[in-house]
C-alpha cells in the first residue's frame, strides 16, 4: 500500500506537541487513522481512473448465458453453461 | 513498488472498467445492432484436420521478446489459433491467418487501429500505441504501418471469423465489414444478469445474442472462447503477460498517462505491484489495472476449472489451475497425440 509523506500536520496532533514531539499513545493512534484513511482516500481516488478493456463478472462456473428462456439449438445446454 | 493490491484497490478497478464501458458499449450495440445477423453459437465446428487443440494470443511483450510466432510457424502448429485483436497484425505481418480474431474493448478510436485505421491521419495525434510495446512495429513509421496493416487485412480478413461484442465501437465493425471478415456476435457479461436492472440484461434483450464472460480483457476472453464456444482442449495462451519484463521503464507502460496524473513522478513506482514469477525465477512487475486482468484470470480458471496452459515463457501469470508451459513442448505434445489419434 502507498503511503503519503508530507510536510504537514496531522489531525489530531497540535502544533506545540508536533514541535516537542509529545504525542500521547491515544493522539498517535487517532493520527495513524487519519493517516490511513488519507491513504485510503488517494488510492480510491487512483483506482476510480484506470478502467480496464471491459468489465468482468463470472457467476460459479457459468461462462455463458443465453437469457432466461431456452437456449436454442446450437451450443449449449440449459440457459447456462 | 507494492507486492500486492488489496481486494478494495481491485474492486474500484472492476467499478472504473464498469463505468468506463458500459453506456457506450450499450450505444455502440444499438448502433450495431443491424448487422447482428449470426451469433457465436452459428459458428460452423472447426475441420477435424485441426485437432482439438487451441492456441490463444493476446499481444504482451513476450510475444516479441520469445517469437511466439516464429515458434508456431517452425514447428508447424495444425491446431485452431484465436487471437486478441491486438495481435491480429503481428500475426498477418508474419505470415499466420489465425482462425479467429476476438474484438470485445469498446474504445472509440483505438481499436480500429488493430484492423488497420482509413481513418487516421484525421485523427488526434495520440501516442497510445507509440509508447508502449504492445505492437512494437506501431512504435514507429505509424501511418506506414497502418496502411500495411490495411492491406493484409483486406487480402487475408474474409479467411478470419472475428468473434465481435455487441459493445464493440462501429467503425471496427464497418471496417471489418469492408474487409469482408464474417462476424459471430456475442454480448459481454459485465454485472448480475440475475438482477432485474442488470446492464448486461439490458444488452441481451436488446440484442438477443448469447452472452460470455469476458476475463476483462481480449486476450482472456479469446481463451474463454476457445474454451466454451469452440469447446477445444487442451487450450493454451501467449502473449498474456498482463505485466512488464524487467528494466521495462515505467513511460512504457500501458497505464502511464493516467498514473502519472495522479502519483507525483519521483513516487510514481508505488502506483506498480511487482510478482515474482518462479518459472522465471525474475520479478515482473504491472499496473493496477493489469493486476485486476491478472485476478480476474485467476478467478475465471478457478471457477471454470479449465486448465489454463500457460505458453507465453514470461509475464505475471502464474497461479492455481494454470500450467507453465515452454511453447514448443506444448505444440510437441499436440502433434504427437493428434498423430496417435489419426492411426488409431
Amino acid at each position: 500500500m502507498a503511503k503519503l509523506i508530507g510536510n504537514y500536520t496531522v489531525p489530531g496532533q497540535t502544533a506545540e506537541n508536533a514541535k516537542s514531539g509529545q504525542v500521547d499513545a491515544t493522539e498517535r493512534e487517532k493520527a495513524e487513522g487519519a493517516h490511513r484513511a488519507t491513504v485510503s482516500e488517494f488510492e480510491r481516488r487512483a483506482m476510480g481512473k484506470l478502467g480496464g478493456s471491459i468489465a468482468f463478472v463470472m457467476k460459479g462456473k457459468n461462462v455463458l448465458w443465453t437469457g432466461d428462456k431456452a437456449a436454442g439449438p446450437s451450443k449449449g445446454s440449459g440457459d447456462e453453461k | 513498488m507494492k507486492s500486492s493490491m488489496d481486494q478494495a484497490c481491485l474492486d474500484l478497478v472492476a467499478q472504473a472498467t464498469f463505468q468506463k464501458t458500459a453506456e457506450i458499449g450499450f450505444a455502440h450495440a444499438q448502433l450495431n445492432l443491424p448487422y447482428m445477423k449470426q451469433t457465436v453459437l452459428d459458428l460452423p465446428p472447426t475441420s477435424p484436420e485441426k485437432g482439438t487443440s487451441a492456441i490463444s494470443m493476446a499481444a504482451g511483450p513476450s510475444l516479441h521478446r520469445r517469437e511466439t510466432i516464429q515458434k508456431i510457424k517452425q514447428l508447424n502448429y495444425r491446431g485452431t489459433l484465436v487471437v486478441a485483436d491486438g495481435a491480429m497484425g503481428h500475426c498477418l505481418r508474419n505470415g499466420v491467418i489465425p482462425d479467429y480474431v476476438v474484438c470485445v474493448d469498446p474504445h472509440p478510436t483505438w481499436i480500429i487501429r488493430w484492423f488497420g485505421d482509413p481513418d487516421l491521419a484525421k485523427r488526434a495525434d495520440d501516442d497510445y500505441f507509440r509508447r508502449q510495446d504492445l505492437d512494437p512495429a506501431l512504435n514507429t513509421k505509424e501511418r506506414e504501418r497502418n496502411d500495411e496493416l490495411i492491406s493484409l487485412v483486406n487480402e487475408h480478413g474474409p479467411k478470419i471469423k472475428v468473434i465481435m461484442a455487441t459493445c464493440v465501437a462501429p467503425n471496427v465493425v464497418a471496417r471489418c465489414r469492408e474487409a469482408g471478415m464474417p462476424l459471430y456476435w456475442w454480448n459481454p457479461i459485465c454485472d448480475d444478469y440475475d438482477k432485474p436492472d442488470s446492464h448486461t440484461r439490458r444488452l441481451y434483450d436488446l440484442t438477443g445474442m448469447p452472452c460470455m464472460v469476458t476475463g476483462g480483457n481480449g486476450g482472456a476472453s479469446a481463451w474463454i472462447f476457445a474454451n466454451a464456444i469452440l469447446e477445444k482442449s487442451p487450450v493454451a495462451f501467449v502473449g498474456m503477460d498482463l505485466g512488464y519484463a524487467p528494466g521495462t521503464p515505467l513511460a512504457k507502460t500501458q497505464y502511464y498517462h493516467e498514473l502519472i496524473k495522479i502519483y507525483p513522478e519521483d513516487r510514481l513506482s508505488e502506483a506498480y505491484i511487482e510478482v515474482y514469477n518462479p518459472h522465471l525465477k525474475e520479478t515482473w512487475y504491472t499496473d493496477p489495472t493489469y493486476y485486476w486482468y491478472r485476478q480476474c484470470f485467476l478467478d475465471v480458471v478457478k471457477q471454470s476449472g479449465w486448465t489454463a496452459y500457460n505458453c507465453t515463457e514470461g509475464g505475471t501469470l502464474v497461479g492455481e489451475g494454470i500450467e507453465w508451459m515452454a511453447l514448443d513442448h506444448f505444440i510437441k505434445e499436440q502433434q504427437r497425440s493428434f498423430q496417435l489419434s489419426a492411426i488409431s
